[in-house]
């Protein structure tokens, strides 16, 4: 049961509600014009999802009929499949500028991020463009004015510009292979980049160890390849290998300015409900930076920080700056190749 | 037009069967909203924004197989938005046009997301009439249903009950129902982001 006063109430709330409204004013509106343009474009991509989908079930459920059919037909007369493989090896998870592909000279088009990419497709970035790739547990990424093609579900050719390929510690070693002018190079769980100089090539070490061998694989008299003609490349090395076939090796940290492309070109990292620990190594793994925490005590906080919010757009070091912020901890540059995180409060040594 | 759907899973579901109602309901819903979400963090630039919300909303179409609903479905737009300003702000070469709004500092936008999934969170206060303008705008977005179009409707553009109802597709007794609990989740959002009541707000607003 209402009394006077509940009325009353009622209504002065009522009031202070549209006082409050008339306050702030009424919210922005899109114009009408670029509305329905926009609700045409976004419901044509819809419907393309919604049939999909449903050409998807249509193909499942004929698919389990069939298959069972290709299976008893192969099983009797053993035969293989001679198809080409056209099955998913890649997808775009990175774009800064525009990604285009192409495969069988078709034309070049922009990959939106998500894009899957297959056997024989060819992929290009120009001048002010980079992008990346994920391949299972790789993460690839092509530098500005780079041509490469998927050749096989394990292989990528360089044509020219730069690769960077980080292998995280459980990809096989088979994972992945480059082929770049002749070369065949092969990671050993690591992260490195491949560089075409003209006719030279640059293999950078990260992390880890890669090898490189002649395609197909020839022996050397120059000491470089061992007895089975593999070379090896280990990490902070950089091996040039020249078209004459001249060898030379040199040495390049893994924080030094030629790796920074990379961390530019890399896939986002969503912060949201990750613990600060984990921003950290990844943090570490993009900049070739050394984690160092100031005491036990230090890595356990940062393993029980969660952060929330994005770091869209902002470049890592900013990054690592605005997620420290928002914690009781932060970082201090210990030396060029490592980062100390401490209480915010600690003397730093 | 009636929305027809009670909750984030059942539009994506309608949505993911091919509705064209819902379709209509969700961009109606969402397109201004999130309009609205991007409008201030491209420097007010309407052209940019619209095309920035469209890239988001193509993206959000494609991807709604995967949505789990682990956030409310506006939550999930806006971070779709974020990553979509990102990359055009990337593209045209605009990093001095990076607007960074108090409403993305994390204390504020789990306040302001927590509208969608109530929580205890701490209040916040003390913000300049600009920007305390803009938050309460923000916060009708962040009604649920359509309760911010409903506010707007009646007490800035002064449209009757009954007008409601026609705009809604449902009958006087519900219309009325439904602006009382408009103002409800209005006010209730209002103290969960602010820490203040509805009047107080106003009273801070004018400088009283």
């Amino acid at each position: 049961m209402t009394n006077v006063f509940d009325k009353h109430h009622a209504a002065s709330d009522e009031a202070d509600i549209e006082q409050m409204l008339l306050e702030v004013g009424a919210r922005d509106e899109p114009a009408p014009e670029m509305m329905r343009q926009a609700q045409a474009n976004v419901h044509a991509q819809w419907r393309a999802m919604v049939e999909e989908r449903r050409r998807r079930r249509r193909s499942f459920a004929w698919g389990i009929a069939a298959s069972f059919a290709l299976a008893v037909v192969a099983a009797t007369l053993g035969l293989r499949s001679l198809a080409p493989d056209v099955s998913p090896v890649a997808t775009v998870v990175q774009v800064d500028g525009q990604l285009l592909a192409s495969t069988s000279n078709q034309p070049w088009t922009a990959q939106p991020l998500g894009q899957q990419l297959a056997i024989d497709d060819s992929l290009m970035t120009n001048d002010h463009s980079r992008a990346a790739l994920s391949l299972g547990h790789l993460s690839v990424r092509l530098d500005r004015n780079t041509q490469a093609t998927l050749s096989a579900p394990n292989r990528i050719t360089l044509t020219t510009g730069a690769l960077y390929i980080d292998a995280s510690p459980e990809a096989p070693a088979t994972a992945l292979t480059v082929q770049v002018q002749g070369f065949l190079i092969n990671h050993l769980g690591t992260q490195y980049q491949v560089r075409t100089q003209g006719k030279d090539i640059e293999i950078s070490v990260r992390e880890g160890r890669v090898t490189f061998e002649h395609a197909p694989p020839a022996h050397s008299s120059d000491g470089e390849f061992g007895p089975d003609g593999v070379g090896q490349g280990q990490a902070g090395e950089r091996i040039r290998i020249a078209a004459t076939g001249e060898i030379s090796r040199d040495a390049l940290s893994p924080y030094a300015q030629d790796w920074q492309w990379a961390a530019a070109a890399a896939p986002r990292f969503d912060i949201d409900d990750q613990s600060l620990s984990t921003f950290l190594a990844w943090f570490a793994r993009e900049t070739g930076r050394e984690i160092l925490y100031a005491s036990p005590a230090v890595q356990v906080m940062a393993g029980q920080i969660q952060l929330r919010g994005s770091i869209e757009g902002l470049d890592l070091d900013t990054a690592l700056d605005a997620v420290l912020a928002t914690t009781s901890l932060r970082s201090v540059q210990a030396s060029e190749g490592s980062i100390r995180i401490s209480l915010a409060q600690e003397p730093t040594p | 037009m009636k929305n027809f759907y009670a909750t984030d899973h059942e539009l994506v579901a309608a949505l993911l069967a091919g509705d064209e109602r819902a379709f209509r309901s969700f961009f109606e819903t969402y397109f201004p909203r999130l309009y609205r979400f991007v409008l201030p963090r491209l420097g007010r630039d309407a052209q940019a924004s619209e095309e920035v919300v469209q890239a988001a909303l193509i993206k959000a179409v494609r991807g709604l197989p995967g949505y789990r609903g682990e956030a409310a479905l506006f939550t999930w737009l806006c971070q779709i938005c974020r990553r979509q300003i990102a990359d055009y702000l990337r593209a045209h070469k605009r990093y001095s046009d990076n607007v960074v709004l108090i409403d993305d500092s994390p204390p504020l936008r789990a306040a302001l997301e927590s509208i969608e999934a109530p929580a205890a969170d701490e209040p916040l206060h003390h913000y300049g009439h600009q920007e305390t303008r803009r938050l309460v705008q923000s916060v009708l977005d962040r009604l649920p249903s359509r309760y911010g179009d409903v506010l707007e409707w009646k007490y800035i553009e002064g449209r009757s009950v009954e007008e409601i109802g026609e705009a809604l597709g449902i009958g006087h007794t519900a219309a009325q129902s439904m602006l009382a609990r408009a103002r409800s989740a209005f006010r209730e959002a209002l103290e969960t982001v602010f820490g203040s009541t509805t009047q107080d707000l106003l009273a801070s607003m004018r400088g009283q």
